[in-house]
């Protein structure tokens, strides 16, 4: 009995460590994208947006420097197959958050739009660089409206949340 | 003399080369992106602490004539050097994975197709490097070919950047966009991707492979000591075409793609394809040296017959062990996982696990029937421990950072 002790002491340690580094690992592994109120939910839509506004900033940066001859072909389109990605991945995350409150379901509902929008212009960036050479304007200008698009979105996101000014 | 000044040269010049990784490749164009250059201050730290424990194990080999490991094993007993031994394979096979992953995606960058394609190409071509090609000459070749990278520190000069400004960041603190916790994340995975376990692992067994002796000493020491500071300022310039062109553009790099954009502004197509040469060699060369690491931390602490100048059939488990390495690596990256992200999670469980790596190191370079009148001096211990306090709070704080910050973010 008092032999056993020690060991069944060691095993009863031994089980709260390996709980505890399950949970660890759960915990850590879990998806960012649940959260449990409207204001962390809004959190979460503010990263997805502030990921596509970077792809869309990714795609115009390349566009520019394939337009100059600065930026090889085939460089240019893994650049903007990669900021593809990361824009299908935000509507993505933004689509799968719950909101329950109308003002944060408002503000989700216009990111996960601007969001969407954001992925065709992205996608038209590789159809133009797989043409004929032409002028990048209406590509870029396409760009643009989607970044104002989604500098909206982020701003409404942020006033719902109260963290700039209504 | 010119022939030894020329052996040196080549030393210094491949530390250079060898330094940058997928790792520090990553980190320090995520870090550029979001926090300009206020964490350059972490790769002066981590550039230090690796040379300080590169040194210890490079003097090791070179004195005892036997790698860090074996030694780890018969100092330590075969317990706490089989917690060492599991937890830096565990890191280094997870770095090997970053490393092929790194290197698919930049052969992605020099043709289009995707990397997911690349990677049993890379892991093949890997395989074949490490099963004919002799010890030096690989090493050699990776590491004066990933001096390509140098390409990032004439893109910083091309582009003509605020001096005043950059300098004005150095001094920052944080990032006004971000929060205290993530800045302190991102400290700790730089530490860990500049003070990698395999580094030195791959150090010492470098030097048995070479056969170093104690005349080698200076030749260690110069390659450390100059070869490494040198390699960490790659790291820097990396980050600093980072914070000079996709800060501004409001681009946070999620892709080794994005690294190539300062480059092309600042250089066009031709410094494009010398980075590309040099993303290539790195993470090549990293690739070889991780996987050597876990085929000489098993082998040592096993017993098993190993190294290089041996051939394969002489060395039949150490082979082995590479390959399955090699065919882990190939089959975590066909599950479709992002290679960037492995990388990023590499480096903070490289964090967690430095401790384990470099205590043993420590002793093993203080016990006289190794070392005899080679033991640390008094400066040497003075800054090793000083960094293990550094190790194991960054080891410490690894872990809650990434709950509370989501990986950063």
């Amino acid at each position: 009995m008092t032999r056993d002790l020690p060991r069944r002491l060691r095993r009863a340690c031994a089980a709260v460590a390996a709980a505890c580094v399950t949970a660890g690992a759960l915990v850590a592994c879990g998806p960012a994208a649940v959260r449990a109120d409207d204001v962390n939910a809004l959190r979460s839509v503010s990263d997805h947006l502030d990921a596509s506004a970077s792809a869309v900033a990714t795609a115009r940066l390349a566009v520019r420097a394939r337009a100059t001859g600065r930026l090889p072909s085939v460089t240019a389109d893994a650049t903007v197959a990669e900021a593809a990605e990361t824009a299908t991945g935000a509507v993505h995350g933004i689509g799968t958050l719950t909101v329950a409150g109308q003002d944060a379901a408002g503000a989700r509902e216009k990111a996960l739009d601007a969001a969407s929008g954001a992925v065709g212009p992205i996608a038209a960036v590789r159809t133009w660089l797989g043409g004929s050479p032409s002028a990048p304007d209406d590509v870029l200008r396409a760009l643009d409206d989607a970044a104002t698009a989604l500098d909206d979105a982020d701003r409404m996101v942020r006033r719902t949340t109260g963290e700039v000014a209504p | 003399m010119s022939r030894r000044l020329l052996v040196v040269a080549l030393g210094v010049l491949t530390a250079i080369g060898g330094f940058v990784d997928a790792g520090d490749l990553v980190t320090n164009a995520v870090v550029g992106s979001r926090f300009g250059l206020s964490l350059v201050w972490v790769v002066a730290v981590g550039v230090v602490g690796i040379c300080v424990f590169a040194h210890m194990s490079g003097k090791v080999a070179a004195v005892s004539g036997r790698a860090t490991f074996e030694i780890i094993r018969e100092r330590l007993g075969p317990t706490a050097a089989g917690l060492n031994l599991l937890a830096s394979l565990a890191v280094t096979v997870l770095t090997l994975v970053a490393e092929v992953g790194g290197i698919a995606l930049a052969l992605q960058l020099a043709s289009s197709v995707d990397h997911r394609l690349w990677v049993p190409v890379a892991a093949l071509a890997l395989w074949l490097v490490l099963w004919r090609v002799k010890f030096s000459v690989m090493e050699n070749a990776a590491g004066l070919l990933g001096l390509a990278l140098v390409g990032f520190a004439v893109a910083v000069f091309l582009l003509g950047p605020d001096w005043a400004e950059l300098g004005a960041q150095v001094a920052q603190r944080s990032a006004a966009t971000e929060t205290g916790a993530t800045y302190w994340y991102f400290a700790v995975a730089l530490f860990g991707a500049a003070m990698t376990p395999y580094e030195v692992f791959f150090f010492s067994s470098g030097g048995v492979e070479e056969g170093w002796g104690t005349k080698d000493l200076a030749t260690s020491r110069l390659n450390v000591l100059v070869g490494f500071p040198l390699g960490g300022l790659l790291s820097v310039a990396i980050a600093a075409s980072a914070a000079v062109v996709l800060l501004p553009a409001g681009i946070a790099v999620d892709s080794m793609a994005q690294l190539t954009l300062p480059v092309a502004q600042a250089g066009g197509t031709l410094l494009v394809a010398v980075v590309i040469v040099g993303l290539v060699a790195a993470t090549s060369g990293a690739a070889i040296e991780t996987t050597l690491s876990t085929g000489y931390t098993l082998a040592q602490y096993l017993g098993w017959s190993w190294g290089k100048f041996r051939r394969p059939a002489e060395a039949p488990r150490f082979h082995l062990a590479m390959i399955v390495a090699l065919v882990v690596a190939v089959g975590v990256l066909m599950t479709n996982v992002d290679p960037i992200a492995v990388t990023e999670y590499s480096v903070v469980f490289s964090a967690v696990a430095l401790p384990l790596t470099y205590v043993p190191i420590l002793v093993v370079a203080n016990d006289p029937e190794y070392m005899g009148e080679h033991v640390n001096g008094r400066v040497m211990n003075f800054l090793g421990t000083v960094y293990l306090v550094i190790l194991v709070v960054a080891a410490v704080a690894a872990i809650p950072l990434m709950i509370v910050t989501e990986a950063g973010g």
